[in-house]
């Protein structure tokens, strides 16, 4: 994984951003400019780091997979306009999108890898990396949070060890947050392995953890 | 010899809150039992939307009794058929029809004379909790599509929005703005391809009223949008809806499909040359996407940052076409504007906002659930009277609306009649319909500092003040929270509270600060209460 160093940040960031307006013209680029366009959206610290360009091992995957997005390609005629369409279908069938995925969308919608990367890590719900086992969300909606989700967060934060947001280092579960379900009359609610779970105590939220592991 | 008893239908909530409570389960429970006792001609198990008092799920309605049940599980399902067959056997006899005698297990019968249920005007929800969303023909033979079908035939688009125009309808996704006049701007727009988009993007944490409409009766959404097309003269629609909603993303995909298959989407609608395709997109999580310019990125697969008005949507919005962007409600109110008519509608609801409106009720109030109340209808009304005010041994200590872009009614002012003016002047806003009830324990500060991480964390981090402004000031309110603010710490809060407002691009950035000003101006004590106390600050300054 490419970890951004603070003193490599360009010192011109106001005519990255006049650049960003031409996105298209970014593949016409010389590699390195192209290259240094593209690591600018991914500066800023809280983005996860950009995919790289990789030119000789490019993986087999890479070349021949991804199969299952050709329908949700074709079926938008890989016009640009459908990118986060495809990258929610993506997920849903990858389970994250890795580099090699965010490459070959790009190729195939004809966008520059940094308009792709930076649509992608613009929205909260894409991962880039694969998720753990098991997953429990915490809804920290209002009406979650008035009735009670920080106790649940922390009682859960203590019990994995992990702050809210990160995975446990064994892969085991990932503990996350969302803002609001729009189940509020149930609030408040945790999300197991993709099942709502409603009117949520410290101890029923702990026993269902517990019980994944 | 008796005449049959007439078939009963079971309506089963399904939409996402009772799903939460069990709802799939019981339904199955229920199908499996009246499919083992034969019972399928006389019982009909029906999926239905939002039934109401989503706090209490799983729901589920017994017609034609009208009789519902609460807190119903699916191990009560066999009960209730055998109670069901036992007053049929006992009306075999003597002939005489009585009333239902059962309650489930753990739940109980509800009272639906209650003013939850009573003190409803169901305009938007009417057909809500009676049909099947997943089938069109439910839909249709409650009249889904004939007022598009009248639309289309018989009248001429300016005539569609003159009535918009005179009813009164008012954009129910929050800002308020007056439908009709939004409708005539863009049907003035010239060009032959136009576009109309259903903003679903509510995002507004503690509201789930376009979830609901969209689960329970996605065709009246469709058919809205269907004649706001006819009357602005657009071809293509879109529904951007956010991703964790995904019942009503299914129940929509399903909707689109069948309203294609019955030809009441798609090209020649009604044999005339009026055509109207929709499209689903499905956001990814950004609260910001919810402001129309940053949606009309999204839509547009990019990111979902907004950019200054002029030019308004209306005259550039999707792929630089005149676009109408409307919420969900708003789209749900057309249908029966144009059946009533607008005078039906502008008797409804107050002088400046007319109609219903939808409300989400949660937090510690002991009737959750969702709502529909004339315009006008006091806060005390709907939180003390229909939502029977806070559980048992605490009390109301403010309501929020409107989300992280609202403010705080304090208890003092429940009186208010709730519309769009008179939100504003208590400082906050109708929004889109969220309603959280607060008790006295709740913190106003730290419920401040809630909003404002939200806000932070959901600025797209396009402009300054939005960008590095909820950053300060949520550094200022857990100042205040961890008890090392001084008065200058205050005054400074307050002061950039009015700066971001004043000087932030878009609506995000602009009513971030309205949480804290709101409880500033209803709680200012519980602020002063945190300051370090002055005598501290002497010590620390003496050494």
């Amino acid at each position: 994984m490419r970890v951004f160093n603070p003193r490599e940040r360009p010192r011109r960031r106001s005519q990255a951003r006049e650049d960003s307006e031409k996105t298209k013209e970014y593949s016409e680029i010389s590699p390195n400019r192209y290259d240094f366009l593209r690591w600018i959206e991914g500066c800023d610290s809280v983005m996860p780091s950009a995919p790289t360009e990789r030119s000789a091992e490019a993986s087999a995957e890479e070349v021949s997979g991804f199969e299952a997005l050709q329908s949700i390609l074709a079926r938008h005629q890989r016009s640009p306009d459908s990118l986060i369409e495809v990258l929610n279908h993506a997920q849903e069938t990858y389970h994250y999108l890795s580099d090699d995925l965010l490459r070959h969308v790009a190729r195939n919608l004809g966008l520059p890898l940094s308009q792709v990367f930076g649509t992608a890590s613009f929205y909260h719900l894409f991962r880039f990396q694969a998720p753990a086992r098991h997953n429990c969300t915490v809804c920290t909606g209002t009406a979650c949070s008035v009735i009670g989700a920080g106790r649940l967060v922390e009682a859960l934060e203590q019990e994995l060890g992990i702050r809210l947001g990160s995975s446990r280092a064994d892969g085991s579960i990932d503990l996350g947050s969302v803002r609001c379900l729009g189940t509020c009359g149930a609030a408040p609610l945790v999300v197991i392995d993709g099942v709502v779970a409603k009117q949520q105590t410290v101890a029923s939220v702990l026993e269902a953890v517990r019980s994944l592991r | 010899m008796t005449a049959p008893p007439a078939p009963l239908c079971l309506r089963c909530c399904t939409s996402a809150g009772c799903l939460a409570s069990g709802a799939a389960e019981l339904r199955q429970a229920l199908q499996r039992a009246v499919s083992c006792l034969e019972l399928v001609d006389r019982i009909e198990i029906r999926g239905v939307g939002c039934l109401g008092p989503c706090s209490q799920g799983a729901l589920l309605a017994v017609d034609p009794d009208g009789a519902l049940f609460a807190g119903v599980r699916a191990e009560d399902a066999t009960g209730l058929i055998a109670a069901l067959v036992r007053r049929w056997e006992l009306e075999a006899i003597d002939g005489q029809r009585r009333p239902l005698a059962w309650t489930p297990g753990r739940g109980e019968r509800l009272d639906t004379s209650r003013p939850f249920f009573a003190r409803q005007r169901r305009v938007v929800l009417e057909n809500c909790g009676l049909i099947d969303p997943e089938r069109i023909e439910a839909a249709i033979e409650r009249g889904a599509y004939d007022q598009l079908r009248r639309a289309v035939q018989e009248l001429t688009p300016m005539q569609v929005v003159e009535t918009i125009y005179r009813s009164g309808l008012r954009g129910r996704g929050g800002a308020g703005y007056p439908t009709g006049l939004k409708w005539s701007t863009v049907a003035k727009m010239p060009g032959d391809h136009k576009v109309v988009v259903c903003n679903a993007d509510e995002g507004d944490p503690g509201a789930f009223m376009d979830r609901s409409v969209l689960e329970g009766d996605p065709h009246r959404v469709l058919e809205g949008m269907a004649i706001a097309a006819f009357a602005v003269g657009a071809s293509r629609g879109f529904i951007y809806i956010r991703a964790e909603y995904t019942l009503a993303i299914e129940n929509l995909r399903g909707a689109i499909e069948q309203a294609q298959r019955h030809r009441l989407l798609g090209q020649r609608l009604f044999d005339s040359s009026f055509e109207f395709t929709v499209e689903l997109r499905v956001g990814a999580g950004a609260y910001v996407c919810g402001e129309e310019t940053a949606l009309i990125h999204s839509i547009e697969g990019k990111r979902g940052t907004p950019r200054p008005r002029p030019p308004y949507p209306a005259e550039q919005g999707v792929g630089g076409l005149p676009t109408l962007i409307n919420n969900v409600e708003t789209f749900a109110n057309v249908v029966p504007i144009l059946r009533e008519g607008s005078d039906w509608y502008a008797a409804i609801g107050t002088t400046s906002s007319k109609g219903t409106k939808v409300f989400s009720l949660t937090g510690n109030v002991r009737w959750g659930g969702l709502l529909e109340v004339p315009m006008g209808t006091s806060l005390a009304t709907i939180v003390q009277e229909m939502g029977g005010g806070a559980p048992e041994g605490s009390t109301i200590k403010a309501v929020q609306t409107g989300g992280p872009s609202g403010g705080c009614v304090p208890a003092s002012e429940l009186n208010t009649a709730v519309d769009y003016a008179s939100l504003q002047e208590l400082g906050t806003i109708m929004g889109s319909g969220g309603m959280v009830v607060m008790d006295h324990s709740t913190n106003m500060v730290a419920l401040a500092a809630f909003f404002m991480e939200f806000c932070r964390d959901e600025s797209c981090g396009k402009c300054v003040p939005c960008r590095a402004g909820t950053v300060q000031l949520h550094g200022l309110l857990q100042k205040h929270l961890a008890g090392d603010a001084t008065a200058a710490d205050l005054a400074q809060l307050e002061a950039l509270c009015h700066m971001v407002k004043d000087t932030s691009l878009c609506g995000l950035g602009q009513s971030a600060p309205k949480p804290v000003l709101s409880t500033l101006r209803f709680f200012r004590e519980e602020y002063v209460a945190l300051l370090k106390p002055v005598a501290a600050r002497a010590t620390e300054a003496a050494p």
